[in-house]
């Protein structure tokens, strides 16, 4: 996915975590803009460019998605699940991050072509290694718009 | 040969038959005398002889010495001086029987003896005297013997002689010698032999005329004929009579009724066959034996004796024989003395084995009393349905007694609903078929209905044709109360088990509903619970991170303590969901190539690596059947604890390898660490428990709990060896792969 700004769009519904990516990402040394979905339907409006993130200028397409999977109203593996169904979006880079260490969790995401299954708390070591997949070196931290 | 006349001057009783005339016997003749009585011959040759004496003729007899003395005696009174022509060598007088022993070889007279003995003595005779008469019994002897072919060629020597010498020869042969028709050639022959024959005396008297000797030939013809038609006759009856006989032996013999005859001292004198047979003895090992030895009670036989012996007659009386195989037979004796003027003959006994006859009613009354005492009642009934033989298990089943029911209907004791059953029953018995164990019901005397089992079977008389049948009852009323107990318990059963079952079903859905509540409360507390634990770890890394230069040393250690707290919570979390896992998770087991499994475990943990821990992997580690992410998980926690459990300052030493072990394949993981005490081992794989000290070395408490668990779950098995000094050997054992 190519993008002058690569944004990164964190599916998240727990405050907590939501910081201590924000943290991991400082720690990565990573400057992309964040874009949050508090649930798996704001995702799924995210990505689909409907209800308040229909301005893609202001909520452009994501160069990476993290995804939590016990999320309200959707279930992470349902969104990935949705993602795959695009077209569009079928190349675009997902990881897994959620507490949950089950098998048949990981088992289920690899199936649906996540790129990793990262297990809470986010680190740098996972944002570094998700940087890896996206098509051009990382960019220096640049000014929000 | 001229026919003589002969004349006897003077005629006694006993001289009826012609006799040598003493006067006109010729030299040469050598003539034979037949004769019935002594008294006759003596006559006879005396008139013979005398008639030559008395003319100056030498004489020579040569006869038994009976007829020497007797004829010597009738000479005398003839008036010839006996010891006067003895002395002068004109009379000699040898005995038959001592003369005939000089001169016969084999049996028979030796010519050259013959002339030795009697030649020369007639030779010196004849020179002597003019004219010799002779007198000879040495063929007669012979004869008397059985000898008559050596009689016979004794005539011819002597005819030889007279060849030679002339002197007339006087044989005599007794009349009762020549009796039988076989001796009828033999006569001839001896007829032949002489020039003269004289008959005896019988013949008649000697002066008869020639009529009156030819009418006498005639009825001597006749009386000749008439005895041949006897004898013919008689030959007829003897065979008759022999083959009677023969009939009879072999009836006898052959008869199946003993018979023997005993005499006075005990001795069996004859016995048929059918006697000894019957006892297994041959003729010989019977007859000439005591009877005492075969009778089985010496009381018995000696009383049957001495009954005998009184004169008793014996009817039916019961003995014991031993036969030979030593077995015993009884048999019934009827025995009777045959008594001839007052004199025990021998007895005459007949015997009938009554042995099997003894067995059979032996047998019968065991029958009865079987029949009699049987808890089952047994009925017997003609062909018309007649009752006629009721035992005591019957009057007690049906209530009626034998004298009340015998010669009643079988249909007293059927309900009148079950009335068809009996022809049907009858018929089958017609055909000789029998019934068995048929279950119906029948009424008692007292009307109360019972229900029986019936087994029914033709009875058939000797001549084996079916007259009847016998009814065995037994009474299943009882039996049927508890077949239909049964039947209930089964139905109850059958319904316990429904209604148990659908429990079972309602459990098991409500258990897998538990079991998925519980799936989705782990799955909660995976993210849920555990989400507050890290935000409390991680807050408190942060405040350390981004303010710990402004905080004193007090401060930071606090923080210290709350992210370690957060971390062993965040791991115990993580170890119980592990271990609930491994118990709900569908397995599927395959070959795991332990070998690369365990190399890269050793590779994936930093704790193993060779600059902290030496690892040995001991030659190619065999292969098992498992589940390759719970055998990781076990081996993995199996290492960190032979890695982690080491005294402080000691380079943890593992050696991982492999052996086979009951049909299964163990994995060691032997470490150098501190070791568990045997009494401490047994708690070492249960949940939450920790045999060292928190402090000392880091753990949950699951680690171990978790191996076995997955083990267990494989179909193998876990454990550990230790002397709590030298280090500890854990193992876990699973099934071996096919090709390790």
């Amino acid at each position: 996915m190519s993008s002058e700004n690569p944004t990164i769009l964190l599916t998240e519904d727990n405050e907590n975590d939501i910081f201590f990516f924000r943290r991991a990402l400082l720690k990565a040394s990573t400057n992309f803009p964040l874009q949050v979905a508090v649930d798996g339907r704001e995702a799924l409006d995210y990505l689909s460019g409907t209800g308040k993130f229909s301005d893609r200028a202001q909520y452009p397409i994501p160069s990476v998605v993290f995804l939590d999977l016990k999320l309200p109203y959707v279930h992470g593996l349902e969104v990935l699940k949705w993602i795959r169904e695009q077209p569009s979006l079928k190349n675009l880079p997902v990881f897994i991050l959620t507490s949950s260490s089950e098998d048949r969790d990981r088992q289920r995401a690899e199936e649906l072509g996540a790129k990793a299954y990262f297990v809470k708390p986010p680190t740098r070591e996972m944002v570094l290694e998700a940087m890896q997949f996206l098509d051009e070196p990382v960019p220096q931290p640049a000014a929000l718009p | 040969m001229t026919t003589k006349t002969l004349a006897t001057p003077t005629l006694s009783s006993a001289q009826l038959a012609p006799s040598a005339d003493g006067h006109d016997i010729l030299d040469s003749d050598h003539l034979v005398q037949f004769y019935e009585t002594d008294t006759f011959l003596v006559e006879s040759v005396s008139k013979f002889m005398g008639a030559g004496l008395g003319t100056g003729q030498g004489g020579i007899v040569i006869a038994t010495a009976a007829h020497r003395e007797a004829l010597e005696a009738r000479l005398r009174t003839q008036g010839i001086d006996i010891a006067g022509v003895k002395a002068r060598g004109q009379f000699l007088s040898l005995d038959a029987a001592e003369t005939l022993s000089k001169f016969m070889v084999n049996g028979s007279p030796d010519p050259e003896r013959f002339q030795k003995v009697i030649g020369s003595v007639i030779a010196r005779m004849s020179s002597r005297h003019t004219g010799l008469r002779a007198f000879g019994e040495m063929v007669a002897l012979l004869w008397a013997d059985g000898s008559g072919d050596a009689a016979i060629r004794l005539e011819q020597l002597w005819n030889e002689l007279a060849e030679e010498y002339s002197f007339s020869l006087f044989c005599a042969y007794p009349m009762n010698g020549f009796g039988g028709t076989a001796n009828g050639e033999a006569f001839a022959h001896i007829c032949h032999e002489h020039s003269l024959v004289l008959p005896a005396e019988s013949y008649g008297a000697a002066n008869r005329t020639a009529d009156e000797r030819l009418r006498n030939i005639a009825c001597l013809q006749q009386k000749a004929n008439s005895l041949e038609a006897e004898i013919e006759k008689r030959k007829c009856v003897e065979a008759d009579l022999r083959r009677s006989k023969e009939e009879l032996t072999t009836f006898i013999e052959n008869i199946s009724l003993g018979l023997h005859w005993v005499g006075a001292d005990g001795v069996i004198l004859w016995a048929n066959a059918a006697e000894y047979e019957m006892l297994g003895y041959t003729r010989e090992e019977y007859i000439g034996h005591s009877i005492t030895e075969f009778h089985a009670d010496r009381e018995v036989i000696e009383d049957i004796l001495n009954r005998l012996n009184r004169g008793e007659k014996l009817h039916n009386q019961e003995a014991r024989l031993k036969c030979k195989d030593g077995s015993i037979k009884t048999v019934l004796i009827d025995s009777s003395v045959l008594w001839e003027n007052g004199r025990f003959v021998h007895t005459q006994c007949f015997t009938r084995d009554i042995t099997e006859q003894k067995l059979a009613e032996k047998t019968g009354r065991l029958y009865a009393a079987i029949v009699e005492s049987s808890e089952d009642a047994i009925i017997s009934k003609d062909l018309n349905g007649i009752i006629n033989s009721w035992n005591a298990g019957a009057q007690r089943m049906f209530g009626y007694t034998a004298s009340e029911i015998i010669g009643k209907p079988i249909l007293v004791l059927i309900p009148p609903d079950h009335y068809n059953e009996e022809p049907n029953i009858v018929d089958r018995i017609r055909r000789g078929q029998r019934i068995e164990h048929y279950e119906t019901i029948r009424r008692r005397k007292d009307g109360s209905l019972i229900e029986i089992s019936l087994t029914v079977s033709p009875v058939k008389n000797a001549a084996g044709q079916i007259i009847g049948a016998s009814k065995i009852v037994r009474d299943i009323t009882e039996q049927k109360r508890n077949e239909r107990a049964l039947t209930e318990a089964h139905l109850q059963l059958a319904k316990a088990k429904d209604e148990l079952e659908l429990r079972v079903q309602e459990r098991t859905s409500s258990l897998r509903e538990a079991i998925t509540q519980m799936e989705e409360f782990s799955y909660s507390v995976s993210h849920d619970l555990r989400a507050p634990v890290r935000a409390m770890r991680c807050y408190a890394e942060v405040l350390l991170e981004d303010y710990g230069e402004r905080l004193d040393d007090h401060a930071k250690k606090y923080l210290d303590r709350i992210v370690s707290g957060g971390t062993r919570m965040d791991r115990l979390i993580e170890d119980i969901l592990t271990y609930s896992r491994l118990n709900r998770r569908e397995i599927q087991l395959q070959p795991v190539a332990l070998d690369r499994l365990v190399r890269e475990i050793v590779q994936q943990y930093p704790e193993m690596r060779s600059a902290r821990a030496e690892i040995v992997i001991q030659g190619k580690l065999l292969s098992v059947i498992g589940h390759e992410p719970s055998l990781t998980q076990a081996i993995s926690n199996l290492l960190n604890n032979a890695v982690k459990f080491v005294a402080s300052g000691v380079t943890p030493r593992v050696r991982i390898r492999t052996e086979r072990r009951d049909d299964q394949v163990r994995l060691w993981i032997e470490d150098n660490g501190i070791g568990i005490k045997p009494e401490y081992q047994h708690r070492l794989f249960g949940m939450f428990e920790r045999i060292h000290p928190e402090k000392s070395y880091e753990g949950t408490g699951i680690g171990l709990a978790i191996v076995r668990k997955a083990a267990e779950r494989m179909g193998g098995k876990a454990g550990v060896e230790s002397d709590g000094l030298t280090g500890s050997n854990f193992w876990i054992q699973l099934p071996p792969a096919t090709n390790p």
